[in-house]
């Protein structure tokens, strides 16, 4: 199984087997199971978890998200499974895999941004007056907000962009004296 | 001096991005001053001078004609 950090995978498996389960058919004769992915030193995996889908289908869901970068190796884990009625009279099985976090892309797509400041303007009836819009501007924190932001390189994603409306706070469209004209972006 | 604000907002798509930042980008105060006008004669009710039509009207009631 492999993730990429920021992103998410899941697997589906079958419920394991039983002598119960074999003589008779059905899968639940002995109660659900539980299943959890651990270390090898039986420590839970927080990122992964493991969920019924239904009749004897479960599905593993790796989801890591690094706060750096911490999580992105490769892990040996297992799956452990437990009876929930029977947890004292049987003893857990494992099953190993092996699970690895990958450094995701650059994804400039997630490039956040502020707004721009407003700014004011005296305009006299009678006179013609010219007001630069101020542009929005991209975040400080923005190439550290996720694993696929931080594996871009500094300032490398595109800063520009355009205005796609300009309409009064009422949203009706401005007035016939307003005019609008784009120099750069 | 009679004055006016319209208020101008803005949508901006950037090339890439996760967000359209939106907001007031802005605001265009008009200004408006009498220095003069003719009168063809005088006035007798409901006297007003109309600078923006329907933003600020002058109550002229006051004046007088000369």
């Amino acid at each position: 199984m492999t993730v990429d950090d920021g992103s998410s995978v899941t697997q589906d498996i079958t419920d394991a087997s039983d002598s119960w389960y074999t003589s008779f058919g059905n899968p639940t004769f002995c109660g659900l199971r539980t299943f959890t992915v651990e270390d090898t030193s039986g420590n839970a995996i927080s990122w992964m978890s493991v969920a019924l889908v239904s009749g004897t289908t479960y599905r593993i869901t790796a989801a890591p998200t690094s706060t750096d970068t911490e999580l992105q190796a490769s892990y040996s884990l297992v799956l452990k499974v437990v009876s929930d009625d029977y947890s004292s009279d049987v003893s857990s099985i494992t099953v190993a895999f092996t699970a690895t976090v990958a450094t995701p892309a650059c994804n400039c797509a997630l490039q956040a941004w502020d707004n721009g400041t407003g700014v004011t303007s005296s305009a006299p009836v009678g006179s013609t007056t010219t007001v630069t819009l101020a542009l929005p501007s991209v975040s400080s924190g923005a190439y550290t907000s996720s694993p696929a932001m931080r594996a871009c390189s500094a300032n490398s994603c595109a800063t520009t962009g355009s205005f796609t409306s300009v309409v009064m706070t009422d949203d009706s469209s401005l007035p016939t004296w307003i005019t609008t004209a784009s120099s750069s972006t | 001096m009679a004055s006016n604000d319209y208020v101008v907002k803005v949508v901006y798509t950037p090339t890439a991005g996760s967000n359209n930042p939106a907001y007031t980008a802005v605001t265009i105060t008009v200004t408006c001053e009498i220095t003069s006008f003719a009168l063809s004669g005088a006035g007798t009710t409901s006297i007003s001078y109309s600078t923006f039509g329907t933003t600020a009207v002058i109550d002229g009631s006051g004046l007088t004609f000369t």
